[in-house]
């Protein structure tokens, strides 16, 4: 429900976390099939090979080689001199990007709250498992709220930059991944959390996550009055919170119906958007706790991603 | 079907117009309610593309035109009080009846409002464009024509109190019988009141017509009133005195008596001489006639007189002025003018006098300018008796009138002829003055004995009265019924003064004031359709369901 002439406002102090909430996110875990090289060191397997515990290989010695790492046995039966390979540990640097559009805050009861907690469950996760956190809320332009950073006594630091959001503008992903993709970041998990109500529709969106180079979560923010607005019957002068744009619509059974199919359509192409870039997609109901439909991604308590 | 309240073609008109409107309100540019969404993006698919602003828009709701449309059109039949008519094409005269008896009070109420009420009553149910209000009071007029709003009726009663005069009902009932219905299916009479409708008005109404009485309170018999105001020669022979003769109804129950004043001055009102039935009479001898003004007024012992109606409780008269006819008697032979002068001395209306000049009669000789009897001999006149009357009157006219007027149906010509040895004629003459011309040989006792006959004294001095045009008494004013000196007029005007120099009498018929219900018994007004369902409220409710409906529809989105 949109209060009209509701003027947008930030986060209230200790609106996002609470003992409970982290104690709940904590048992989560997030586990990368394989991490991007040159990470630091941490709990996900990385595509170096280093001095980790796991064998993955065998090379022939180089002059300059760690003589540890020679395997003697090989030597021994073959003659020849060869290096066992380990797999190197590193960290998922995880990439939160919240969607602090004006769409997100102007809900009498916004769906910028549980977007920023599913973000902040999520860090609690990476932190919790030496994974390094970056915080990016986006609108019609991105902005820095936390570069990467790691160590589980972050978590309440990232919360209370999260809380530290304040509304923005206009919803423009394009120029938001553009300026993402511009930071040069280090490979690693992007989580998109928003409504993804760009104006240009599910094509902006496709578009704009066409050139990411990370893996990607989406977590698309929904609401039931999304798809059925009940609200709606008469003639009404709909107004775009963002744009300002009006639309005039006599409401009919057809016309709500059809308002179904388009929705429906949207969601169906986040979907497929989803399936084509081999991506996660939670659809969080912001009407319902976070925390159990963030869990929801995690089977036996993980997700690989 | 009929429209008690909205003619045919203004409903039609109504119902075009409506649709019309409609129509035009549902091509205008609804003013959207405007709210704010999270995104458009959906809406701007599900809908079409926007088009350009225009002052119309394409005609897209038909179903919501059409249930509009019938919200709008049962709300327009109930307005109009679309109504089952008892008979189709029946044309309803609505006559009400303002005649004095209607002022009849009634507690806090008059009967003349509560058949204002009954017509109102009836009214709302009657078709507007086949009914029509007649007034009946002193005359019949139309106060609502067919097709006039029923509401202006309210207006034009207001204030009216009933005419203080008979009752017009009967006469209205007859002319609109006589009129003819036109075309139709004939006529429905209501009457709302209650003066009589004699049974001969009835048989008179055509096969398709009929008459209806208005059913009010029963009727307060207040039957109260002076009825009779009168007066007559005096039973004593006095000239210069009348006798007056009062009628009062209802005053015999104790509760009122009469009282009198002449002049303003208190007058004894004498005693009873009659009674019928509640009605008493009174005679009062004497009274001198010298033009007062005689009133009477019925008084209530404990306060209101007349029981309601007040129209009936005073009556007046004016009194004849009666003064004595001054006769100058000069040159009459000697053989006959000490009786002459001796009859003429005897009659208490006769005032000797000398000299013409002073004299309203002269006796015996001409006098220029004055009325004379004069005495001729055979020689001169042709006649036995010649008459000359008022240039106005025909010769016959007063010939015939002048045989009873002089009292000459009482000589007896028969043996006067025979005395004289010739036939006796009796002529009349115009003339600038009135004169009585008597042979003298009849006078004379040596050829008749007609100075020595009964008739002499009475032919003299109805002569001498009739030359000086002594005015005539009208013995009593009791209205309705017959005047006895003017037969042609048998129901004189009620209680309007007679404008007569001599009386003035204010009476109320009893017919009016009474509340007589006589006549054959009539049929009351039907029910049918009274009460709060009639067919336009049912019409309402039907337009109610129609708006609920739409509202409940459109509650649930079905409804644009």
């Amino acid at each position: 429900m949109i209060e009209e002439g509701r003027d947008p406002a930030g986060l209230e102090s200790g609106q996002l976390f609470d003992a409970a909430f982290l104690a709940a996110a904590q048992r989560l875990r997030l586990v990368a099939r394989r991490v991007a090289p040159r990470g630091r060191f941490a709990d996900q397997r990385s595509k170096d090979r280093g001095s980790g515990l796991e064998f993955q290989d065998y090379r022939p010695y180089v002059a300059g080689d760690d003589l540890r790492a020679i395997d003697w046995t090989v030597y021994r039966r073959l003659g020849r001199v060869f290096l066992r390979l380990f797999e190197e540990h590193e960290d998922l640097p995880l990439y939160l990007l919240p969607d602090v559009s004006r769409s997100a805050w102007v809900e009498s009861e916004p769906r910028a709250v549980p977007g920023l907690q599913a973000c902040l469950a999520l860090a609690a996760v990476a932190l919790g498992q030496h994974d390094s956190v970056g915080v990016f809320p986006f609108a019609d332009d991105l902005t820095v709220l936390q570069r990467p950073t790691s160590g589980k006594n972050r978590v309440m630091e990232l919360a209370h930059r999260l809380e530290s959001v304040t509304p923005g503008g206009e919803t423009d992903l394009g120029t938001a991944l553009r300026r993402f993709r511009g930071l040069g970041l280090r490979e690693g998990l992007v989580v998109i959390v928003s409504d993804f109500f760009d104006p240009g529709g599910i094509e902006a969106v496709t578009e704009a996550l066409s050139g990411l180079r990370h893996r990607l979560l989406l977590v698309q923010l929904v609401r039931s009055s999304d798809r059925d607005p009940s609200w709606a019957r008469g003639d009404l002068r709909l107004v775009d919170c963002e744009s300002g744009d009006a639309q005039d619509v006599s409401v009919t059974p057809q016309v709500l119906d059809r308002y179904r199919a388009a929705y429906d359509r949207f969601a169906e192409g986040l979907a497929d958007l989803a399936r084509r870039r081999g991506a996660g997609l939670l659809a969080l109901d912001v009407e319902s706790d976070v925390i159990p439909q963030v869990a929801d991604l995690f089977e036996n308590g993980r997700r690989e991603v | 079907m009929t429209f008690t309240a909205l003619s045919g073609t203004a409903l039609l008109g109504g119902l075009v117009a409506t649709a019309a409107v409609l129509y035009a309100l549902q091509r205008l540019r609804v003013r959207h309610e405007s709210r704010t969404v999270v995104t458009s993006l959906f809406w701007r698919e599900a809908t079409e593309e926007t088009r350009a602003r225009s002052l119309f828009e394409r005609f897209r709701h038909p179903l919501a035109y059409a249930m509009a449309l019938l919200c709008a059109g049962l709300m327009l039949l109930g307005v109009g009080r679309l109504d089952s008519e008892r008979e189709e094409g029946l044309r309803h005269v609505l006559l009400l009846d303002a005649s004095a008896g209607m002022a009849r009070a009634l507690g806090e109420t008059t009967r003349f409002e509560q058949a204002q009420a009954a017509l109102a009553a009836e009214l709302e149910q009657s078709p507007r464009d086949r009914t029509e209000v007649l007034w009946c009071g002193e005359h019949v007029r139309t106060i609502l024509a067919p097709g006039e709003d029923r509401a202006l009726l309210g207006p034009r009663l207001a204030g009216r109190t009933p005419d203080l005069a008979p009752g017009t009902l009967d006469r209205a009932l007859r002319s609109r019988a006589s009129m003819g219905g036109g075309e139709g299916a004939g006529r429905r009479f209501v009457l709302f009141g209650d003066a009589p409708v004699p049974p001969s008005t009835l048989a008179a109404l055509g096969a398709d017509e009929r008459v209806e009485r208005a059913a009010l309170d029963p009727p307060v018999d207040s039957g109260v009133g002076i009825t009779a105001l009168g007066v007559s020669e005096p039973a004593s022979g006095r000239w210069g005195v009348v006798d007056l003769f009062i009628e009062d109804r209802g005053g015999s129950r104790g509760f009122f008596d009469l009282a009198l004043t002449l002049d303003g001055e208190p007058f004894e009102r004498g005693g009873v001489i009659d009674t019928d039935g509640d009605r008493r009479s009174f005679r009062i001898s004497d009274v001198p006639a010298a033009g007062a003004l005689l009133e009477v007024r019925l008084n209530a012992a404990g306060g209101a007189a007349g029981a309601g109606l007040s129209a009936d409780d005073v009556a007046s008269i004016r009194l004849p002025s009666r003064p004595p006819i001054r006769v100058d008697v000069d040159g009459l032979a000697p053989a006959f003018g000490d009786a002459v002068r001796a009859v003429l001395t005897a009659d208490a209306a006769v005032e000797l006098v000398e000299g013409a000049g002073e004299a309203d009669v002269v006796v015996g000789g001409a006098a220029a300018g004055r009325p004379s009897l004069r005495f001729p001999s055979s020689a001169d006149q042709e006649e036995a008796i010649l008459i000359g009357h008022d240039r106005a009157v025909d010769s016959s006219a007063a010939l015939a009138s002048a045989v009873g007027e002089l009292g000459l149906d009482r000589v007896d010509a028969s043996a006067l002829a025979e005395s004289l040895g010739r036939p006796l004629a009796v002529g009349a003459l115009p003339s600038d003055r009135r004169s009585v011309a008597i042979w003298s040989e009849l006078m004379d006792p040596a050829r008749t004995s007609f100075l020595e006959s009964r008739a002499f004294p009475v032919l003299l001095g109805r002569s001498i009265r009739w030359l000086a045009q002594a005015p005539g008494l009208t013995p009593y004013r009791a209205i309705g019924r017959l005047e006895p000196t003017t037969l042609e007029r048998a129901r004189p005007p009620l209680a309007a003064m007679i404008t007569s120099d001599l009386e003035a009498a204010s009476l109320l018929d009893p017919t009016t004031t009474a509340p007589v219900t006589a006549g054959a018994p009539l049929a009351v007004p039907s029910p049918e359709g009274a009460g709060p369902w009639r067919l336009y409220t049912w019409v309402l409710l039907l337009a109610l369901a129609a708006l609920s409906a739409e509202w409940a529809l459109f509650q649930r989105g079905r409804m644009p």
